[in-house]
This record gives structure tokens, sequence and C-alpha cells, in this order.
């Protein structure tokens, strides 16, 4: 039973990023502030990080993002048992910039997929889809196969679960390309992925890669879990804050001091990129940041500095107008998104992909 | 395709923008340096391997992905000047191109992505039209200059120059910039020396009106200083010789003290080779309708009258000049203004004359007193003297290979007025009524005049000098009398005489001229081009070309004034 109009676009979930983050880690306490300045001295919980532009010191060169395209196709019947087939797109994109500002790409790479649910179809019917991905980019997949995303989405509506399938092999492609860029990356040359860097993929990778040091790698979230709660301090006058509180105090140009997560195998921190007069409230204009410690150590105030001031200068220039996460939005980012979806194929070309009718 | 030459960009159709039959858009490889004029080619398809398509870049643009200026001013720590952002915006500089030609002759748009190159000369030809010009009708009209450093020799097809496919030219511009009148002469200096090597120099001759000081009157000298190296080259490139014209004869206009003086009526002297010209009665009389040309005149009665002083000063028999029965008196202007018939000594009265009211004959008198008495330059004298010679005679002993400078610089306008229209009557009475009689006739004449607009003005009346010109503007081609104007203003001019030329030459014009009718056939993008045109550069519109084009020339290799 074909979709309405052929093939119908999923929309996005609106807050993918912030969802994902609750299924990596049931984490909502957040009481370890997990950095150390080189005197040993803990530091104060808010640090100004006035910015350092590309032309002082180039550190972030490689900016990695992924995207995705969903279209649901129809719903397959069989008997009284039915599926929802879908067909997506996922892309991942490493960007390189150059010393004068200009990016050029590095690496791009779009893969197809054809999701149904094997456990709704016999396998004379799984056959005949997997036919129907002859002669096309697709591959077959089980869109009801357990993975570390999708056990978020709903159990019940496979449609939805979709989405969460192609937003997990999405953020494979992210960790297969990230495994390509690894060997470039320096102290002096940075990679900034777009999103967690708890997804396990990515994870293990760096820590497996970098065992006792600090991956040169900044994971950077737009959106990011709004329930965590930050303790400070210890005993009856520790201090509890909620990202609220946390955030509203945080100047123009400052980062929040950096937490552990994630078993002290993550250390995370906010930044404020815009003045909050610029924008519409509080949370807008903050990314939140995270950096992987193998060795499960705290990370130098130093170093958190150095990149929070490096990441400020990353504000300008900004995708204004043509993205609704302008304020939080790297342009960098925003260009490997678009290199991406430039490479997707159109839904009348989908359409023609998969004539099934 | 020419691997040798880099492309600079790629072909780009969007949904919005796609390519056509008559444009497409290329964006640029980032430091390539393109401007508008440039000639491009784009690959295009064709039924056996590849075909070329050329083009002219009428617009650049830098587009980036900011939507709104808003976006930059954020982009900017929200206004700061001072900061350079990290990453530098996308953006990209895409040129419009206007088509000129394809090689195979395939009009289908270009596709998307397709390469993108500065042509090269032969390219610049074929998407000119020039290479389907025979060589002996190629006139070189100046030179194209490319971004890149390319330059190509623009050739005028001779068979629209001077007839019979098409003819005149009329070149436009603000003054000042020393161009309009350069630019005429090199252009005439041009066909002259194309012509000497088809062996055709003997069938043109050329008449040039000095309007203005003495600048054409020592043509056949070359520069005291000589010409400048650069320009030597430029002469050289266009496989033209920089040297004054020859074989000139100059006409100069009598003034009041010229029996005294012997000296004619002009801002300078020729070396050699030159007359004096003036109008007597006799000369006169059948071209009082010139004279009177700017005189309002919206009854005819004027023109009535005219009509019967031209007749009775004509006999009878012979139509020539020979005043008799009550015109026996009038032998000169001022026995026209004073005795008989117009005029009766002993009443003081103006007479009527025929079914022309004494009032008409009044008001003819009043003006024509004005023009041959009180505010003339000189040049109307009761009778020649032996030495003086006649326009008319003068003009129609034109050979084959002569150059003929008349000057009415120092002349009032109705003067001025009365000499232009002379020589076109001459000369066209000589193509149009007379035939080829004359065996030395040369086969095309050129007349050269500066300020058009005076004698074709866009009046909606007719007036006689208007349909004197006008004459030459559409019959000229056929006759072989090719009109070179030139003028601040096209719109100026009256719309059938700049319509009939197939070539137009614009200079730097200001936007409120350009928005006139007279320059529809022009591309938005190229007027706005054309207000920010330099000294020596030309906006040149062929009939051959498909588009205009954007061209130098070098400098006139004659003495010119104020480089003595």
């Amino acid at each position: 039973m074909p979709a309405a109009g052929g093939a119908l676009e999923d929309l996005l979930h609106p807050d993918a990023e912030e969802q994902e983050e609750r299924t990596f880690t049931d984490e909502r306490i957040f009481d370890t502030i997990w950095e150390r300045a080189e005197g040993g001295e803990r530091g104060n919980l808010y640090r100004p990080t006035p910015p350092i532009a590309r032309t002082q010191r180039h550190l972030f060169r490689y900016f990695l993002d992924g995207s995705l395209r969903s279209y649901f196709l129809g719903t397959a019947l069989e008997g009284d048992r039915d599926t929802p087939v879908h067909y997506a797109q996922i892309g991942a994109c490493v960007l390189l910039r150059r010393d004068d500002g200009t990016v050029q790409r590095e690496h791009l790479e779009v893969r197809h997929l054809l999701l149904a649910s094997k456990q709704r179809l016999s396998d004379e019917a799984w056959r005949f889809l997997e036919s129907l991905c002859q002669n096309t980019p697709a591959v077959l997949e089980d869109l009801a196969a357990p993975d570390v995303i999708s056990r978020a989405y709903s159990d019940a509506d496979l449609r939805v679960r979709a989405g969460g399938k192609t937003r997990y092999k999405m953020r494979e492609l992210e960790a297969e390309l990230m495994r390509k860029v690894l060997r470039e990356l320096r102290d002096d040359c940075w990679l900034i992925a777009d999103g967690s860097l708890m997804f396990q993929p990515i994870l293990k990778t760096l820590q497996e890669r970098y065992k006792q040091s600090i991956p040169p790698v900044l994971g950077v979230s737009k959106n990011f879990r709004k329930d965590p709660q930050f303790v400070l301090g210890r005993g009856p006058g520790a201090q509890r804050l909620s990202i609220y509180s946390l955030l509203a105090n945080l100047k123009h140009e400052h980062r929040t001091a950096a937490f552990s997560a994630y078993d002290g195998q993550v250390a995370f921190w906010y930044v404020r990129l815009r003045p909050q007069g610029a924008v519409d409230y509080p949370l807008m204009g903050v990314v939140k940041c995270e950096l992987v410690t193998p060795n499960r150590e705290p990370v130098p105030s130093e170093l958190v500095d150095l990149l929070s001031r490096a990441l400020v200068a990353e504000r300008n220039v900004t995708p204004h107008g043509r993205d609704r996460r302008w304020h939080a939005h790297l342009y960098p980012i925003y260009l490997a998104e678009q290199a991406i979806r430039n490479a997707f194929y159109s839904r009348e070309v989908i359409q023609q992909l998969m004539r099934w009718r | 395709m020419n691997e040798e030459r880099p492309s600079i960009g790629l072909v780009s159709a969007t949904s919005t923008e796609p390519t056509s039959s008559d444009s497409f858009t290329f964006w640029l490889v980032p430091e390539v340096i393109v401007n508008p004029f440039d000639i491009v080619e784009a690959e295009q398809i064709a039924h056996d391997g590849t075909s070329r398509t050329f083009g002219v870049v009428t617009t650049l643009e830098h587009t980036t992905d900011a939507p709104t200026h808003l976006s930059n001013y954020i982009s900017n720590d929200f206004g700061q000047v001072g900061s350079e952002p990290n990453t530098v915006r996308q953006g990209t500089t895409v040129a419009k191109v206007a088509v000129l030609s394809n090689d195979k002759d395939i009009y289908m748009p270009v596709a998307c992505d397709r390469p993108v190159r500065f042509a090269d000369e032969t390219g610049i030809h074929v998407a000119l039209g020039v290479d389907k010009i025979p060589e002996r009708y190629r006139v070189p009209a100046g030179l194209i200059r490319m971004s890149n450093g390319t330059q190509a020799v623009v050739y005028l097809d001779l068979r629209y120059v001077l007839g019979p496919e098409g003819a005149h030219v009329n070149i436009t511009g603000i003054s000042g910039l020393a161009t309009k009148t350069s630019y005429a002469m090199f252009l005439i200096q041009s066909i002259l020396q194309t012509a000497e090597r088809t062996g055709m120099r003997n069938k043109i001759g050329v008449i040039i009106l000095n309007v203005k000081h003495g600048d054409l009157l020592s043509i056949d000298q070359p520069p005291k200083d000589g010409l400048e190296p650069e320009q030597h080259k430029m002469w050289e490139r266009l496989g033209l010789t920089p040297k004054p014209f020859d074989n000139v004869r100059y006409l100069l206009p009598h003034a009041k003290d010229t029996p005294t003086t012997g000296r004619p009526n002009s801002f300078r002297l020729p070396e050699r080779n030159w007359s004096i010209y003036a109008y007597s009665l006799q000369d006169t009389y059948t071209k009082l309708d010139l004279l009177l040309s700017q005189i309002p005149d919206p009854w005819d009665t004027l023109g009535a009258l005219i009509g019967e002083i031209s007749a009775g000063l004509s006999d009878p028999r012979t139509g020539h000049w020979g005043p008799s029965g009550k015109w026996a008196q009038v032998t000169d202007w001022h026995s026209l203004l004073y005795r008989p018939p117009l005029f009766d000594p002993n009443s003081g009265q103006s007479q009527k004359i025929g079914e022309v009211p004494a009032v008409t004959v009044g008001r003819f008198r009043r003006i024509l007193r004005r023009i041959v008495e009180t505010r003339q330059s000189g040049i109307f004298v009761d009778q020649r003297a032996r030495d003086i010679k006649s326009i008319s005679e003068e003009i129609a002993k034109i050979k084959g290979g002569e150059v003929i400078v008349v000057d009415i610089a120092k002349l009032t306008d109705e003067e001025q007025t009365l000499v232009f229209g002379d020589i076109l009557r001459t000369i066209y009475a000589l193509y149009a009524e007379e035939g080829s009689e004359r065996e030395d006739l040369p086969q095309k004449v050129i007349i050269f005049v500066d300020e058009l607009n005076k004698y074709a003005p866009p009046r909606e009346k007719e007036s006689p000098i208007i349909e004197q010109v006008l004459d030459i503007a559409e019959r000229g081609r056929s006759l072989g009398v090719v009109l070179f104007g030139a003028e601040q203003f096209m719109s100026a001019v009256h719309e059938r005489v700049a319509g009939n030329c197939s070539t137009t030459v614009i200079g730097r014009s200001g936007s409120a001229e350009l928005a006139a009718v007279h320059y529809r056939f022009l591309d938005p993008a190229v007027k706005a081009n054309i207000t920010r045109l330099g000294k020596g550069e030309l906006v040149l519109s062929h009939a051959i070309f498909r588009q205009p084009i954007k061209i130098v020339f070098p400098k006139p290799a004659y003495l010119q004034e104020g480089n003595e």
C-alpha cells in the first residue's frame, strides 16, 4: 500500500540529539568537576573564554557532521502481517578548513537504505525486498533490529522506530569517517564532531586509539538534555543547580567548569557563544562540549580554556536565516551538512528507483 | 576544444535561472578575474563531438549563502567591523553571458557544469561572425582587450558600412573624452587603408565637416612629436599604418575681412591646399529653404515665398540664375532685401508677392537681414571674387581617393545648416539625379559631421534640412552616399536617422540618456556598463554582431590641436 504521493518525507524528530543523549546514559546528577588547573587548584564554576581567532591560532581544522533524509514509501502487506517500508539516505562529511578560512571537502560518503521489519515478513517477502534493492544503491536493513539509538524510539510504532534506525546508521557512518580522519589530527589540529561523543562506536574508537591521552576531537552539541542537575560542594552546604540556573548565569564568552560523565570517560562543559541580549532566551547561544578521557582523569583546565576560546571564535560566520539553530550552529558544520544534503537524491529520483507497484 | 586554455568556471543552470538559447550563467573559479564585455566560450554538444557556444559577459554578481544582510551583520559579531570570521562565508561570483554564436550553429541551451574558457582571437572572430566576412571586406574597427590579456582585432563588414547591405555610422557619447571625432577619423582612415589594399582607394571620396576649433584642419600633417610607442603598436596590431590623411583639400569660410587680409574665417590655417568659399545670392537663391531651415514655418508661408523668389530669380528657359521682369533689379543680397519686388523704397514697405501677403514678406526680410547682414560671419558676399569658391561647385568636383574638409566651425547655426545642407543636396543630386555620368565620380562618398543633432533633431515637423538628411539616411545605402554622424546624445537625433545606421558606436553616456528609446537594443546590463566607459573606450554595435562589444582604438595619426 503506497504512501500518499508515492514517497512521503519523514519529518525529523525536533529534539533528536537531545533524545539520543538520553539513550547513552541515564545520569542526571553531575557532582564532579572534572578538570584540574596546572597548579592543582580547582577551577571556578565559570571561566572567561575570550575568542582566539583562526588568524591567531588555527586549532580546529576538521569538521564532521552527518545528515539523513528518509521517506515512508508505504506499507508492505502480507496476509495479516504488515511492515512500514522506508527509504533513507544517510551521509557524513568531513570538511578541512585551510589557513585562509576557506574549506574543502575531505571525505563525503552517502549511503542508501531500504528499511522494513524482517520479523513482520516471510523470508520470501524479505527476499523480494532484497531483489528490489538490486540495481539500486540501497541496502536492505531490518528496522526492528535492536541498537543503541532505536531503543529510545517507540517499540510499538515501527515508523517511528525506522527513524531511530536511520539515525543509528548515520551515526555509524560518522564514526567510520571519524576513523579515517583521526590519523591527521594532532595537538594543533583538532576535529570538531557534531553531536555527542558518547555514541558507542565513536567512544570506543577514541578510547582504543588514544588510551592514555585525550583525543584531539571535540564533540559539540547544539541541542542537549535540559534535565541534568549539577551539585557543587559536599554535605549540607552543597549547592544544587538546574541546567537553567547554571546557564542563566553563564556570561557571554565564558564557559562552565567541566563535569564528569559516563563514569569518568567523558568530560563535558558548556560555552556561551553569543550574548544573551542578542538571542531569545538564556539557553540559546550555548553549546555543550565533550572530550573523551580514556584515562578517566580530570582534563587540564588550560586545555578546556583553549578549546573553549577557539570555539567562541567559531561563532562567526553564522548560518543565520538558513537554520533555526543558527545561534548554536557552527558554520563549517553547517557547510558539511549542506554538502551531504546536496549529494542526496531528490524525491523524484527515489520514486523512480523504487518502482515496486 | 583547446585544452591549453584553463577553464575559468562551469556553467550553472538552476530551477529559477535556467540557461537558454540566448544566455547562460557560469560561476567563476576563485581568483579568476572577468569583466563585462569579455568574450567567453562554453563547451556545447554537437552532432559530432562538441561545439563551442560563444558569449559576451554582461554582468557579474557575487552571491553568498547569507539569505539577508542581517545574516552578515550578525555574522560579524552583531556589527563589529573589525572582526574577521573564522570560516569564510560560502560565496561565488557568477557571470551572466549573452550568447553570440555557436561554431556549429547549435543554439541549444548550454548544459549545467560545462566548462567555460576565455575565447582566443580566432574564437572571438567566430563569436562575432568576423570569420564569415570575406577578407577584402574586413575593416579593422578597434581592439577587444579582455581581462586575461587576450587581444583581438574587431572587423566591420565593409558591405554594412558603405553599402549595399547596410550603411552609415552613428557615434554618440558625452563630449570631453576626445573620443567621438577621433574614432570617426580612425575609422575613415581604416576604411581608406582597407580600400587601398583591395584597390578601391580611388573609388571612395570623403567629405569631413570641421565643426569645432581647428580640430580637423591639419589632418594631412603628422603629429609634431609622433605617436607614442603604444599607439604605434595598436595601429600595427590592427594591421594599419599610422599616417595622416593624404590627398586632402580644405574649404574654409569667407570672413568679413577676407577681401583685405586674404585670410579665411577659421581657427587655424591648413599648411596647404586650401581655398575659401562664400555664398552670393546667385549661389544661394535655390537653397534659401536650407538657410531658413531652423525658422518655424507652420503654415508654409515662408516656404511659399522662398518658392516665389527661387522662381523669380531663375531664367525660365534654362532654369539657371537669371533674374528678369520685376526681379531684374535683384542681383545680390542687398538688392533682394531693399529693392523691389520684396521692398518698395519709396513707401518703405514690404510688398505682397503673388499670394504671399506683405506681412510674411516683412517677416522674411527681417529674418534674412539678420542672417545675411547683421549677424553673418562673413560667408555671405554680394559677389564672389574669382578666387573665392562655391561649395556646391567644389563638392561636385569630388574625386575618388580625395578627402575634402569643409570648415564651418566659426559659422552661425543658420550658416552651418546651409553649408551642410548644400553639401548633402549637391552630393545627393550627383548620385541620385545625375546617375554616374562623370567617370571619375567615386563609387562611395563618406560624409562625416559632428553635432548631427543640429541638422536632424527629433522633431515631428519635417524641415528642409531634416528631409535632406533623411534622404541620405534612407536612400544613401543604395546610392553609395554614407553618413558618419556624431553627437552627444543620440536621443537628440531623428529616430529614422539613427535607426538607419547599421553601425552604432557609443561612448560614455549618462543613465538618463540611455533610458531613451534609441538605446532599446541594448541590454540593461550593457547600458550600466556604458555609464562607466573610460576615455578611448567605446561600445560597438554592428549589423552582423549579435551583441554589442567593447573596443579600444588608437589615436589618429595626424596633427591635432593642442599637440602642436
